[in-house]
């Protein structure tokens, strides 16, 4: 029974240093550790709102650099076209005009090589001309009365025209 | 047969020393030749004393003498509340009566009698002792053993506040990294869940219960001084830690509380004339439930573990050690679970009461 029946002096003497314990760790212990306790942990909640923020924003930085290095490089894209067209373009235009000058200049030195071979038709035709008055001229002057001697004088007319044509 | 045991002791280790110690603890020299009794070695040792036994020395004439240290005994007058404060090792240990000024003490089985000069105690027709008794608030082992755990808590939770303040907001280390999570865990997971956004009022007294039952119960569980005292299972100690709970559970309760016990709604009005007692017992089997539960549990630890090391000593022979004491081992390991476990429990019901006296709706 003695297990069971609660000592006075045990009942006064817990309850006083339970009382004691009480206002004490009240007063100096749980409110300065939880207070603590709860202030870094909005601190460290306050840290990492703070660090996703700032993620967020580099997220966007990066956004926007990877939007902007994007159009530069489809303006690039677009300008070196552009200047690709471009150079066809002159090239093209090079050697079309190349073409047409080279197609001019050939006429023009084949209206020139018929001009100057007609020049020279007509010239020897001239010459030829006159030749064939000359020799006739000369035949019909000389004695023509033996047969060899005309012969020989024809000869020798006829090298003389080919001295004269050289 | 004690000489006997005691050579034996010597061929055990340090540990059954420790253990020896304790057990023989309450044994005065008197019942020297007595067959030795487990039932009432253990009966002794898991009730309080009036000094602190340390461990018994055979002088050459081979009587037993108990090396114990005393504490203070104090006395109060019921009729005239005179105070008579004195040393415990007057009584020599319940051998001779104590007179200051004109009363005479006499102390038998650890309680304090008034008496005749002789210190005789008289005996009604039951055999029951008859005399007067003083008001008896002496310093007992219980107590100095609480006191001591109040120190200590003193010292730990005032230097763990303390290391809060010199160090904000920064990682917590050493004792303070120890109980934070304990701390926290009795906020986050016993106060706030069972007792919702009114718990910050009670979070001081859920903490200072908790660790006050879980390093008594642990101080318990050492085997030898400044431990041994059965301090968390003593009824006296359970019974004020439960008052305060009743009394915190009904002082704060709110009229909706009130109102399931005395006009429970939605219940026929014939039914109330039942009903109320059965909810007015109600208020007070739970904070009686918290009383015996960590009282049985605390005291249960501390018999098996006394039982087990008595079984060397009944049977006499030291070979049974090598049986008794991994079991032994093993219900240590357990206490250490138990001592905290009742702490929690503890705590959990009350929030649970103080939750159910609080909350605003059904």
């Amino acid at each position: 029974m003695d297990l069971v029946t609660p000592g006075v002096g045990l009942v006064f003497w817990t309850t006083l240093t339970f009382i004691i314990l009480l206002v004490i760790l009240g007063k100096f212990a749980w409110p300065v550790i939880t207070k603590a306790i709860a202030k870094r942990e909005a601190y460290i909640a306050d840290a990492i709102k703070k660090a996703d923020e700032v993620n967020i924003q580099i997220e966007k930085i990066k956004e926007e650099r990877r939007a902007i290095l994007a159009e530069a490089k489809e303006e690039q894209n677009m300008i070196l076209k552009e200047v690709n067209a471009l150079k066809e373009k002159l090239i093209q235009e090079a050697k079309d005009q190349a073409q047409a000058e080279a197609t001019k200049m050939i006429e023009n030195a084949k209206a020139s090589i018929l001009q100057e071979q007609e020049k020279a038709l007509k010239g020897i035709k001239n010459q030829v001309a006159m030749i064939s008055i000359d020799i006739a001229e000369k035949v019909l002057r000389k004695n023509l009365s033996q047969e060899k001697a005309q012969t020989d004088y024809i000869n020798t007319l006829m090298e003389d025209i080919s001295v004269l044509n050289n | 047969m004690r000489k006997l045991l005691n050579r034996k002791f010597q061929t055990l280790g340090l540990l059954l020393v420790f253990f020896s110690s304790v057990i023989f603890a309450g044994e005065n020299p008197q019942h020297e030749d007595e067959k030795f009794n487990p039932g009432k070695v253990i009966f002794e040792h898991i009730g309080d004393n009036h000094d602190w036994h340390l461990w018994d020395v055979t002088d050459e004439n081979g009587q037993k003498h108990a090396v114990s240290f005393p504490l203070p005994v104090i006395l109060i007058n019921p009729n005239n509340f005179a105070i008579d404060i004195f040393l415990s090792s007057e009584f020599h240990h319940g051998h001779s009566p104590v007179t200051k000024g004109d009363v005479t003490y006499f102390m038998h089985h650890q309680k304090i009698y008034y008496t005749n000069l002789e210190g005789v105690l008289e005996k009604d027709a039951q055999g029951n002792i008859s005399n007067k008794k003083p008001i008896d608030i002496s310093i007992t082992k219980n107590i100095s053993s609480m006191l001591f755990i109040a120190i200590i808590l003193l010292i730990v939770f005032l230097s763990v506040a303390k290391a809060y303040k010199k160090r904000p907001d920064e990682a917590p280390k050493g004792l303070q990294s120890f109980f934070e999570p304990i701390i926290v865990f009795i906020k986050d997971e016993i106060a706030i869940p069972n007792i919702g956004h009114k718990y910050a009022k009670y979070l001081p007294y859920l903490l200072t219960v908790f660790f006050f039952i879980w390093f008594n119960n642990l101080l318990g569980i050492i085997p030898f001084f400044p431990g041994s005292a059965n301090i968390t299972g003593n009824i006296a100690v359970t019974l004020v830690l439960a008052v305060f709970t009743f009394l915190i559970v009904n002082l704060t309760a709110n009229k909706n509380y009130w109102k399931h016990i005395f006009a429970m709604p939605g219940l026929p009005k014939a039914l109330l004339i039942i009903m109320i007692p059965v909810e007015i017992i109600g208020l007070f089997t739970k904070p009686f439930a918290l009383m015996i539960r960590l009282f049985a549990n605390i005291t249960a630890g501390h018999i098996l573990i006394l039982s087990l090391v008595s079984l060397i000593f009944i049977f006499q022979t030291e070979w049974l050690a090598l049986g008794s004491m991994p079991l032994v081992l093993f219900i240590y390991v357990l206490e250490l679970l138990v001592a905290i476990l009742q702490a929690y429990i503890f705590t959990m019901l009350s929030a649970l009461f103080i939750g159910l006296a609080v909350q605003e709706h059904h």
